[in-house]
């Protein structure tokens, strides 16, 4: 490794940590760094370093976890996003290709109305977006070998069948109630997070994680196209099963507990892109890094910027899409060159 | 025993034909070159050779066990396959796309150092060293069939299949090429099974000394493979592409000359 890409990694790892630290910090009730590692200490140790009940209980009920679950949303966004890019050889696609996101989406949907309510919302759209993505593979074999390509079209086909019935659930819920939670629930947020459902999040994200950072020199030969990685030694047809599943683990989970959120799994590896090349090797932790840090930074904007939350989904678009073009006019496509 | 042999392969897309009851072997360190007008399925049977399309019929036995017992990661210590198009998504760096040859005996995890030195010699033995750092979607098509080429050769394998290996090259590169070819079969025993439309290239390795076989593929039948002279001076070429043509010797070397009736 460089020195030169050494330093892209300590700048990515401290603004991490720097993003981490203020996001816990700021808020109706701030808390400087050092109050909120002390606060930590206390509760991990059970030792007092002199924190009030009131300041560990904000920092370890409240914005640990909501922090927390940003960096690995964020994380595991912008590594799905990666890894299906290479696996499809489009710059253009992200975790949304094989339905997963609109699977989640009619699945969250479906729990509000029948359950009246978000309770249940988040295993619902785990399971729809599984389920999603095992369909896009059955459509994409029904034609024969699944190649990378009946993958996309099983997925847009999937895709839209299941956008389709979120619309009719939209169109049949109760305008006064359900309809907001399931439009607000699209929209994607990282405020009210079911602590109950955070283990299993948690550890699909993280499974999901570790099966794209293994399988990262895997997504590199595949995206030389399936014929040249099969004559290269690669078991194509598992390999590319592998990163699927982890791609779709770590999104699904994502999904679950913050709702859909778009931008991120495609705007996060392409600056990534502008760092640290494309090797997947490189690419996939350096976009963890970076989605981790982007969403953090977002969700604290979402709370902070008006007395009301706004939604995660318009904002990361919204500061993301602006944020994109910034780049590309400063480095004139240089990632691409 | 014969490193590929070939039986009664038939291969049809849906309804149309391509080829039937193919035949043709390729003993260790022998260049095989395949010769045929567009069309004629060259292509697809080397696609059926390096197991990428399934022949409805027929057998590809590679040192003698059937194509379908190798796994992936055996098949590729076997064959290599150097495509005729390569279509390029990421700028990944040229170095790094040589290495790849090596995804046969890597676990999937970080490549060394070590995979990087292997490439950069193979790439030095090409004369292509200078493109390391490049991204590979930077590179003249001359450029990239060369880098595909390191890397299949990075993959130390018994049989190199080659699709038009010298389609997008110009004449010098062409040259470089195929004296390449010429020399890793004599230096490293690799077979060589290549198409091409030249039938000078054949000639000129049966020229270089070398162990050389030429076949041509009509009409979905392949015709028994002989020495690229012999086969050349047999007043076969009239009858199967309806032009006249003379092989003709400068300093020593065969050419063919070639005019329509």
């Amino acid at each position: 490794m460089t020195p030169v890409y050494g330093r892209k990694w300590a700048a990515a790892i401290l603004v991490l940590a720097a993003v981490l630290l203020i996001s816990m910090g700021v808020g109706r009730y701030p808390l400087t760094p050092a109050e909120i590692i002390l606060s930590i200490a206390q509760q991990v140790s059970g030792h007092s370093f002199g924190m009030g009940t009131d300041a560990v209980s904000i920092v370890m009920d409240n914005r640990l976890p909501r922090t927390l679950s940003g960096a690995l949303v964020g994380a595991a966004l912008a590594a799905s996003g990666c890894a299906f890019q290479g696996l499809f050889q489009n710059p253009l696609v992200s975790q949304g290709v094989l339905g997963v996101s609109s699977g989640a989406g009619f699945g969250a949907a479906l729990s509000i109305l029948l359950f009246s309510g978000t309770t249940f919302a988040p295993e619902f759209a785990f399971v729809f977006g599984l389920a999603a993505v095992w369909l896009s593979f059955m459509v994409a074999r029904m034609c024969g070998e699944v190649t990378a390509l009946m993958l996309v079209l099983g997925g847009t086909i999937v895709s839209s069948i299941f956008s389709a019935l979120l619309s009719f659930l939209k169109y049949v819920a109760d305008p006064t109630n359900e309809l907001a939670s399931i439009v607000f629930w699209n929209m994607g947020s990282l405020a009210s997070i079911d602590s109950s459902v955070i283990p299993v999040a948690y550890a699909a994200m993280l499974v999901g994680m570790l099966l794209l950072l293994f399988s990262a020199s895997w997504i590199n030969v595949l995206s030389m196209g399936d014929q040249e990685a099969f004559s290269m030694g690669l078991n194509v047809k598992r390999a590319r099963l592998i990163v699927v599943s982890g791609a779709t683990l770590a999104t699904a989970g994502a999904v679950s507990i913050a709702g859909t959120i778009g931008w991120v799994g495609l705007i996060i590896p392409h600056m990534a892109r502008f760092l640290v090349k494309s090797d997947n090797r490189r690419l996939i932790p350096y976009s963890m890094l970076m989605g981790a840090s982007f969403l953090i930074l977002i969700d604290t904007l979402c709370r902070t910027l008006t007395g009301a939350e706004i939604p995660l989904g318009i904002m990361t678009s919204l500061i993301g899409g602006s944020f994109f073009i910034y780049l590309l006019r400063r480095y004139k496509g240089g990632g691409w060159k | 025993m014969n490193l590929l042999q070939v039986r009664d392969l038939s291969f049809s897309y849906g309804r149309k034909q391509v080829f039937s009851q193919v035949a043709l072997d390729i003993a260790p360190g022998e260049l095989f070159c395949l010769v045929g007008p567009n069309g004629c399925g060259k292509s697809t049977l080397l696609h059926c050779i390096l197991g990428h399309f399934k022949p409805q019929s027929g057998s590809v036995l590679i040192q003698g066990q059937p194509l379908s017992s190798y796994s992936p990661r055996e098949l590729a210590a076997q064959l290599a396959y150097v495509p005729q198009t390569h279509s390029r998504s990421f700028p990944y760096r040229t170095l790094d796309v040589v290495a790849m040859g090596q995804t046969r005996s890597r676990s999937g995890m970080l490549s060394g150092r070590e995979q990087e030195h292997g490439a950069l010699a193979i790439m030095e033995e090409l004369g292509i060293a200078h493109l390391a750092q490049e991204p590979y979607t930077t590179l003249s098509g001359g450029e990239l069939q060369m880098v595909m080429l390191a890397r299949a050769l990075y993959q130390d394998s018994a049989l190199l299949v080659l699709d038009e290996p010298a389609a997008h090259l110009d004449i010098r590169r062409t040259q470089h090429i195929l004296n390449l070819l010429l020399d890793v079969s004599r230096r490293r025993g690799t077979a060589i099974l290549m198409s091409t439309h030249d039938f000078n290239h054949p000639l000129q390795f049966q020229d270089g000394g070398a162990q050389v076989k030429m076949a041509l593929m009509e009409g979905g039948a392949l015709s028994m493979g002989g020495a690229p002279v012999d086969l050349l001076t047999s007043g076969y070429l009239e009858k199967m592409y309806q032009i006249n043509s003379q092989l003709v010797q400068v300093q020593g070397r065969h050419f063919l000359a070639a005019w329509s009736q």
